[in-house]
């Protein structure tokens, strides 16, 4: 409390206010540490740049992760799924797939995230979107956790292939993309116009002219 | 592991970090003097003399107005979200600065060489939108989040345009590399086989950067200045760099793309101070015209924005990406597939042209507003 | 550059079905300009639907794959077949009801003859993103056209609950196949099938998580209990017509997809999953048809009873094989028809009264004979009466269940068809016993004179013409049997 009544009663500039500081050195104080740690394992020899660099990005991912799900402020979730999108594209050029990461980017980070977003200052921009969680919420913690750990026991039980690190040409990648697999191409281009067409048409009003079908029929 | 610069051979991580720091400083002093320039500029249009007292020629005046902003006071409003506040700026800012390291100044003069370059431009640039919104919903203030709104469906919508058209030029010169792409048009620019591709590009990117005729996300007149409208001093100044950045990368980019950048009508050997002089040109003349336009031309609605964007610029440079696909795929002769490229590009500024005119000059019922019940407006025929 | 088969005319169907979308679309959008009423838009639709259909009867000979990522074979055009016969009954019988309920009758239409196209690129792929693609587009048309009807406020819910279960099932089935991928290192059908048949150490574990993710997702797409909660509610809030696409080609195109899976690159793992399904069809046997018998509502009814009829189908799948694959796709061709039959009547008797509950259909006997013919028959024939086609078709899929060596689960449906029968008395109790004033009828009295009404021709044409196809493939089972086992065939080469 007492350095709470200090940091108000110094002639800080507005932004450093009790919330933000105290939120940043929060956060810092959760990230320092393993960062030190990543680093010195680095120095040490004991761990690869790459699986610093894997340990990092995963962290950023399930903090976002989390944070979309247990933030209370919907844009706050928003954000933080942003920052677990970004996280990914981080894995992807870890595993040396420049164009999906940046596809990542320019998609999740610059579309999905950015439409969320749109959609939710749209519907209530008002006042704070706040998340009402219903009565099932601990069994569907529970489930999620059954899952999570059900899954996480095969991926680690399972004998992997040794990672491949071969570069991708970005032309292979358009001819496979565009010519080899053109038919799941085109039926995606299809889903998303019954997206685009539904959308419409499901968020149109109700009093759209249909009396004309008697006069021009 | 080790990497060249200036003829010597530096750790990778200095040679990241000077090169990013001459970016940043570059940056500065770059905005610093477009808005020097634009002020001259608009005065001139306006016959008047713009900044004269702030040094000869009013040339200190930026310095001026840069060091004013910094010792301003830095205010939040109370009830503004304070995360989303703080950090809108940094969202806005970094990726323009990101985008900076594929951008070619000269033979060799380049942060990094991207394989996947011009599509890292567009993917870094994306993400600065992410700002505009934070910076519209953080203030809690119902202009900036109207602002925010208006300028992520103007940015979405131009986007595509954007992206469509250097894509179609990115078919003619088969590379996503920008410096491959520079070298390749040591013969001829772009421009002259993608006409139309540059056009589009050219207005999508004025809507991009939110400038006028497209500046409806911070019309002062309607919402007064848009998701900036609670921010002051050093993050207000921020969004200013960031908006003045990207309009000087997106001229880079423009002029590179499409006017040739170094390497058009000398080629490569010419070395590097003619080099930087052509990029200084056509980018500056880039940026004239960005200037030009915003003095002449009035703001538009946001229907008509839209309705260009979606039912003229779209269609057309989809219509510009088949054509280049059924030409360049079928390997004809170098003068025929050239031919052709030119004819449709310009037959498309026609086409362009010829619709702009029409719905102009079409006599156009006024919308009239009328009040609904659910307190929503909306325009009837 | 790869020496792949690019033969654009294999997809032709699809093609057709796809481009008679856009037709509709853009002629209900500019049906000022081009002088065309919107009841031009049903017309459209039934044209491209059998115009697919002649299409993929034309190429019904040819075992051709598409690119390696599709397969036209007998299989494939089974079911091209039933789908467009399917969307063409569909528009036809309810093309009054859809310009009546329905807002934005070009996005309807156009939704259904995608969600059409979507169906068909299930049964047909012969790789997983094909396959998933395929699913996407049929759920994303339905979630769609479920939300369409005219001020009805139950459309709307039932096309939120349907959109959010479907993205989390989508979600989940999409896991899965990237588990099944990893595991088994392609999405093409056959390499996964020789490469697990091969066999890999330790890769045993993603395997079954993947299988098992993969059959939650299905099941939700077919509608399989403990995934099943979607169905009464999105079948009660969606528009009739599309309840019947929900019911038919939604629920044929999984099962398409679940036989593609099982019968092909999953079954070297077959002890992985045969207890699960096998687990699965009893719980939804049981539980479907228990819970139809509370039901007031027609639609919810049908859900119900659908759910079923999944129950039964799913027993074909655990007892996977040439005979049980040709005797599902019997009961699916003849569970089609009769349950096109019963919705077609219930779109009849909607149209001319506009109430959907049981009760409203008392003394249907008197008011209008010939509908309660089609409506007792086609219930009788889900219930599985000799003479009907839901008998001989469940007849051959129990045989084929019990050949299959899980005796215990055909008794298991004997029972639950048994319970099934109860539901679907109710219903005709109330149409032919019940009076229209409540009463129960007394055969002595003779002085009741009710008003009867007329159906419009088109939905005596699709309610004759279903009911004579329901008592043909009762009587005469060979042609449908014929087409069923060269699918089969296909199949299993």
């Amino acid at each position: 409390m007492g350095g709470a009544v200090v940091l108000n009663r110094l002639p800080l500039p507005a932004q450093l206010d009790r919330t933000v500081t105290t939120g940043g050195l929060l956060a810092g104080a959760i990230v320092t540490p393993p960062l030190i740690a990543l680093i010195v394992l680095r120095v040490l020899g004991n761990i690869s740049s790459a699986q610093m660099v894997w340990w990092m990005l995963a962290g950023v991912i399930v903090a976002g992760a989390l944070g979309a799900v247990t933030l209370r402020n919907v844009v706050h979730s928003a954000l933080a799924l942003i920052a677990a999108a970004m996280g990914l594209a981080g894995m992807f050029l870890l595993l040396a797939s420049e164009f999906l990461a940046l596809v990542q980017v320019l998609v999740y980070g610059g579309g999905v995230a950015i439409l969320l977003m749109f959609g939710l200052m749209l519907t209530n921009a008002t006042e704070d979107p706040v998340v009402i969680d219903g009565s099932q919420k601990p069994f569907a913690a529970g489930v999620g956790l059954i899952l999570g750990v059900a899954l996480t026991a095969a991926m680690l039980s399972a004998n992997w292939d040794a990672s491949i690190s071969t570069v991708v040409d970005f032309r292979d990648l358009g001819a496979r993309l565009y010519r080899d697999f053109g038919v799941p191409f085109e039926v995606a281009s299809l889903v998303l116009l019954v997206a685009l067409v539904g959308a419409v048409a499901i968020s149109r009003r109700d009093n759209d002219d249909d009396n004309d079908a008697e006069a021009a029929s | 592991m080790t990497w060249p610069l200036f003829g010597m051979d530096m750790p990778v991580v200095l040679d990241l970090f000077i090169r990013m720091n001459i970016i940043v400083i570059l940056m500065t002093v770059m905005v610093m003097g477009l808005i020097y320039i634009e002020r001259k500029v608009l005065a001139r249009f306006q016959m008047r003399l713009g900044p004269t007292r702030t040094g000869p020629m009013g040339l200190l005046q930026s310095v001026a107005d840069a060091l004013k902003l910094v010792a301003k006071e830095d205010v939040r409003p109370t009830n503004a979200d304070p995360w989303v506040f703080e950090l809108a700026p940094y969202f806005v800012f970094v990726p323009i600065f990101i985008g900076f390291v594929v951008v070619p100044f000269a033979s060799g003069l380049e942060v990094r060489v991207l394989d996947l370059g011009l599509f890292y431009l567009l993917a870094a640039s994306s993400v600065n939108l992410v700002g505009w919104v934070m910076a519209g919903w953080g203030s809690d203030n119902r202009y900036a989040i109207i602002g925010g709104l208006r300028s992520v469906a103007q940015s979405i919508s131009y986007e595509l345009p954007l992206v469509l058209s250097l894509l179609a030029v990115a078919m003619v010169a088969d590379s996503l590399n920008l410096t491959e792409i520079v070298a390749g048009q040591a013969g001829a620019p772009n421009i002259l086989w993608q006409p139309m591709a540059f056009l589009i590009f050219f207005i999508a990117m004025i809507a991009e950067l939110n400038r006028p005729p497209f500046d409806i996300p911070v019309g002062e007149s309607e919402v007064v200045g848009g998701p900036f409208v609670e921010y002051s001093g050093i993050r207000w100044s921020m969004f200013f760099l960031a908006e003045y950045a990207a309009l000087f990368i997106m001229a880079l980019v423009g002029s590179a793309v499409f006017l040739g950048g170094w390497a058009w009508p000398f080629g490569e050997q010419l070395g590097l101070p003619w080099q930087i002089v052509l990029t200084t040109v056509k980018t500056s003349m880039m940026i004239f015209v960005v200037f030009w336009v915003r003095v002449t031309v009035p703001r538009m609605r946001i229907d008509q924005l839209m309705a260009f964007a979606w039912k003229l610029l779209l269609p057309l440079s989809f219509a510009q990406i088949l054509v280049n696909g059924a030409v360049l795929v079928y390997e004809l002769p170098s003068g025929l597939t050239h031919a052709l490229l030119a004819g449709s590009g310009v037959a498309g500024v026609f086409i362009m042209m010829w619709v702009i005119n029409r719905s102009v000059s079409r006599p156009r019922p006024r919308p009239v507003l009328i009040p609904r019940t659910d307190q929503t407006w909306e325009a009837t025929r | 550059m790869s020496d792949l088969n690019f033969n654009y005319a294999l997809l032709l169907p699809e093609i057709i079905l796809a481009a008679t979308g856009g037709i509709v679309l853009l002629s209900d959008a500019f049906r000022r300009e081009l002088k065309l009423g919107r009841n031009m838009l049903p017309w459209i639709t039934v044209a491209g639907a059998v115009l697919a259909t002649l299409a993929s009867v034309a190429q019904a000979g040819i075992v051709e794959d598409f690119a390696g990522i599709v397969l036209v074979d007998a299989f494939t055009t089974f079911f091209r077949v039933l789908f467009g016969l399917t969307l063409a009954v569909v528009v036809i019988g309810s093309h009054e009801y859809v310009a009546k309920q329905i807002r934005g009758q070009g996005e309807f239409y156009t939704m259904l003859l995608f969600a059409t196209v979507g169906a068909s690129f299930m049964a047909m792929s012969t790789e997983l993103i094909t396959a998933y693609v395929g699913i996407e587009l049929l759920s994303f048309s339905l979630y769609v056209a479920v939300s369409l009807a005219k001020s009805d406020p139950r459309s709307g819910e039932a096309g939120l609950k349907y959109v959010l279960l479907g993205g989390l099932a989508s979600a989940i089935l999409l896991y899965g196949l990237s588990l099944v991928y990893g595991a088994a290192g392609s999405t093409d059908y056959a390499t996964i099938a020789k490469n697990l048949s091969e066999g890999r150490d330790g890769m045993h574990a993603p395997l079954l998580m993947g299988l098992t993710m993969v059959i939650a997702g299905l099941g939700f797409k077919a509608s399989a209990v403990p995934f099943h909660m979607w169905t009464p509610d999105a079948y009660e809030g969606a528009p009739l017509p599309v309840t019947a696409v929900l019911s038919a080609t939604s629920k044929a195109a999984a099962f398409a997809v679940l036989l593609r899976l099982f019968g092909g690159p999953f079954l070297p793992a077959i002890a992985d999953w045969q207890g699960t399904i096998a687990f699965l069809a009893v719980l939804t046997m049981v539980v479907g048809n228990l819970i139809a018998i509370q039901q007031h509502n027609i639609k919810r009814l049908l859900a119900y009873s659908s759910i079923g009829q999944v129950g039964f189908m799913l027993m074909a799948i655990v007892t996977i094989s040439d005979a049980s694959t040709s005797a599902v796709l019997m009961h699916l061709g003849g569970y089609l028809i009769t349950n096109l039959a019963v919705f077609m009547g219930v779109i009849a008797f909607y149209n001319q009264t506009g109430s959907e509950e049981i009760a409203d259909m008392k003394g249907l006997a008197e008011t209008n004979p010939f509908l309660a013919l089609v409506i007792a028959a086609g219930l009788f024939s889900l219930a599985g009466m000799p003479l009907l086609a839901g008998f001989t078709t469940k007849f051959i899929l129990f045989q084929a269940a019990a050949y299959g060596g899980y005796l215990w689960l055909v008794g298991v449906a004997v029972v639950a068809s048994t319970v099934s029968l109860y539901y679907y008395l109710m219903v005709i109790k109330q149409i032919y016993v019940i009076q229209t004033d409540g009463s129960l009828l007394d055969p002595q009295a003779h002085d009741v004179v009710v008003p009867r009404w007329r159906l419009t021709w088109t939905g005596y044409l699709t309610t004759a013409t279903l009911l004579v196809a329901m008592v043909v493939v009762g009587l005469w089972v060979a042609p449908l049997a014929h087409a069923a086992d060269s699918a089969a065939k296909a199949l299993f080469g």
